[in-house]
């Protein structure tokens, strides 16, 4: 045992976990007796080398694709499994949200489940007694309370699920894609619900497929490979370098596939990030926005014309800007940004097309229309309209 | 690169207790959940579990003591039969509930930490309800039809302590074998039928006509079958007025609990392997 830790942190050295996975589906205490053949198995790493520091009050994400051990890495830290290597400690309480709802029983109503998932995270009765009306509330589930959760919606269990885990006070929170499948709304107070508990001091581990999600709850992030951490930094680093790899994965196959240079050029993502830091689909007006775009060129390209222009629904132009002689790489994820320092739109639904042209205008290299959808909210109504226009009043 | 041990944590040979503290509460949730899923919410419920053992006592009177005539040299067969029955079927159903318990939650477990233990716990701790009721309604008229019984009957309690304990430790182990091989739970449906007729519910060994040839045959039959000192001795206080003798109050006291002990440091030995197997 190394030094004890405070409560809310998380240590962790050189974790690893290993699965014997049987091959033989023989589960039958029958058939393993008649057929004498010992199970044949194969041995899974689904972690390997992980090591790990939270402190409290810290956010980290935990981003990578399938399989690659994420969910696994929180059963540790959760105390569901062992790790087969390695130390892992964990301070305080752990409020595992491995999964939404664990523990609820069908026939059982709201208010009956919240108890019983409350026992379960060990909550008092007392404790629950007082903070039901709250845990209904949160959840906005009041009409439903005396409802069998069977007849629930899946955003319905989510949202209480969620609430009940909130209000474990735990100090140490862990969230495996739970807020997928709640509606916009709900997820909104949760962002909020999740900010409040890490501005208290409490620790969160988040697992997200979602990256806007990621960089708007975590601080920092690592990157697991087949149950390696591959990077580990800055949420928003270790995002793009999630999406680099993927994309060097994507083509590399298809390159394979299909021979070199059958795409010369492509505008593989285009991403606006607000003035958080955080990549979104909504800002209010006046917030600097940056846009990225992401191009991968297979043989590089040399004074290129990269062109960002703005429609509003209809698909009518308002506007766009043209930078020259761009270098790209060749085979490499390059990434352009174009800064506002906040966008002249007032209130609407907006498209992004992205154009790239060679530097004499003869090809179009690149083509990608309504690239990004984004939604631009208005702080006043005073004006109306998609463009504020300003000007100032003077009264009789 | 450090040795390759899948060690889960926490391995000494005994159970640890410790880590039940803080949990009480959960314990009860868990028994409560168990009670409402099985009698349904309604007291109609308990009283269809006493419905059970009552007809299974009238059926068992008829053919063996009014119309065969075997259980002529047991004194107040009915209620000889209804004991058995009451102590047997508490045994059978937490057994059989709390060995598929494990499984029925695969869920919570693979989802929340918390001491694996409590699920079997509960299964078989539930169970006692319709056992006490049993016993409640059972006492009053034993005490009625044999009179010296008033004086015995307190030991009824250390001896279903007992029980309790013999259950609750198959069935942990059982619930942990049933999350490997997940034919346990069936195969134990087969195994109670006979194991019922081998256990002295409808008959006394003592009462054997041809015991008294095959001494070792009844010794096998009440020390080979873990429940038969426990039918014997819940029967002795509680209708017979007699104390069993020491070998037999030697093994309710200590069989039930060594197996308790077992099936707990099993539950929390794998509990690593229940986690990953689920
Ligand atoms: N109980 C288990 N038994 C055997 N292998 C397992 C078990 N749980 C996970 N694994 C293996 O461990 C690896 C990592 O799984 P894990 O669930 O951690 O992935 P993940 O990153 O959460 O994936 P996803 O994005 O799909 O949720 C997988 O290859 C999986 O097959
Ligand atoms: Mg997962």
């Amino acid at each position: 045992m190394g030094v004890a830790v405070a409560d809310g942190e998380i240590r962790g050295r050189g974790i690893g976990r290993l699965f014997k996975i049987r091959l033989s589906q023989s589960r039958s205490l029958k058939e393993t007796i008649l057929r004498r053949d010992l199970p044949q198995t194969r041995e899974l790493w689904a972690l390997r080398d992980v090591d790990l520091d939270v402190h409290p009050g810290e956010a980290l994400g935990i981003v990578g694709q399938n399989g690659s051990g994420k969910s696994t890495l929180l059963k540790l830290i959760a105390g569901i499994f062992a790790p087969s290597l390695g130390e892992l400690e964990v301070g305080g309480r752990v409020g595992s949200l491995i999964e939404i709802g664990a523990g609820f029983h069908p026939d059982f109503t709201g208010v009956e489940n919240v108890y019983l998932n409350a026992a379960i995270y060990g909550l008092k009765r007392r404790y629950v007694d007082e903070h039901l009306d709250e845990i209904i509330g949160f959840a906005e589930l009041e009409d439903f309370a005396d409802v069998p959760v069977r007849t629930y919606s899946s955003g319905m269990y989510m949202r209480l699920g969620f609430s009940v885990a909130m209000h474990v006070n735990p100090d140490v929170l862990l969230l495996d894609e739970v807020l997928a499948v709640g509606d916009e709304a709900f997820q909104q107070k949760c962002f909020g619900r999740i900010a409040d508990f890490k501005r208290a001091g409490g620790t969160i581990v988040f697992v997200s497929h979602d990256p806007s999600a990621v960089e708007r709850v975590c601080d920092r992030a690592v990157l697991l490979e087949h149950g390696r951490v591959v990077e580990e930094g800055a949420a928003v680093e270790v995002v793009s370098a999630y999406h680099r790899r993927l994309v060097n994965r994507a083509t590399d196959t298809a390159a394979r596939k299909d021979g070199a240079g059958s795409e010369l050029l492509r505008v593989h993502e285009v991403r606006a990030i607000a003035g958080d830091g955080t990549a979104r689909d909504r800002v209010t007006e006046g917030e600097p926005v940056t846009i990225e775009v992401w191009l991968y060129a297979e043989e590089g390209a040399e004074g290129a014309r990269v062109t960002v222009g703005f429609r509003d629904t209809a698909g009518q132009p308002l506007g766009s800007q043209t930078v020259e002689g761009v270098r790209l790489r060749p085979a490499r994820l390059e990434l352009l940004r174009l800064r506002f320092p906040g966008l002249p739109m007032r209130e609407g639904r907006f498209f992004v097309d992205v154009i790239v042209n060679s530097e004499d205008l003869d090809a179009e290299l690149a083509r990608d229309e309504r690239a990004l959808e984004l939604s631009v909210f208005s702080r006043d109504s005073a004006g109306s309209g998609p463009i504020r226009l300003g000007g100032s009043w003077e009264l009789p | 690169m450090a040795v390759e041990a899948v060690a889960p944590r926490g391995t000494p040979l005994l159970p640890s207790f410790t880590r039940l503290s803080g949990y009480r509460e959960l314990l009860w949730t868990l028994i409560r959940r168990e009670i409402r899923v099985r009698y349904k919410g309604s007291a109609l419920g308990l009283v269809w579990s006493l419905v059970y053992p009552l007809s299974m006592m009238l059926v068992y009177t008829l053919l063996f003591s009014v119309l065969w005539k075997a259980a002529r040299n047991i004194p107040h067969y009915p209620l000889f039969v209804l004991v058995g029955l009451a102590t047997w079927g508490f045994f059978q159903a937490s057994v059989q509930l709390g060995s598929g318990s494990l499984l029925a939650n695969a869920d919570l477990i693979k989802k929340v930490w918390f001491p694996r233990e409590l699920i079997p716990a509960a299964s078989v701790l539930a169970q006692t309800t319709s056992a006490l009721v049993m016993f409640a309604i059972l006492i009053p008229i034993n005490i009625a039809f044999v009179p010296e019984t008033a004086r015995t009957v307190p030991l009824v309690i250390p001896f279903f302590a007992g029980l309790l304990c013999l259950a609750l430790g198959l069935a942990w182990l059982l619930s942990v074998a049933n999350v490997f091989y997940r034919d346990v739970e069936h195969l134990l449906a087969v195994i109670f039928l006979p194991w019922f007729f081998l256990t002295p519910i409808l008959y006394g060994l003592d009462q054997l006509p041809a015991g008294s040839a095959h001494p070792w045959l009844i010794d096998i039959l009440r020390y080979g079958n873990p429940v038969t000192p426990y039918v014997e001795g819940i029967r002795a206080v509680l209708l017979q007025a007699t104390v069993p003798g020491p070998g037999v109050l030697l093994y309710i006291f200590l069989v039930g609990p060594g197996l308790a002990v077992l099936g707990l440091s099993v539950v929390q030995r794998n509990e690593d392997s229940l986690a990953v197997e689920l």
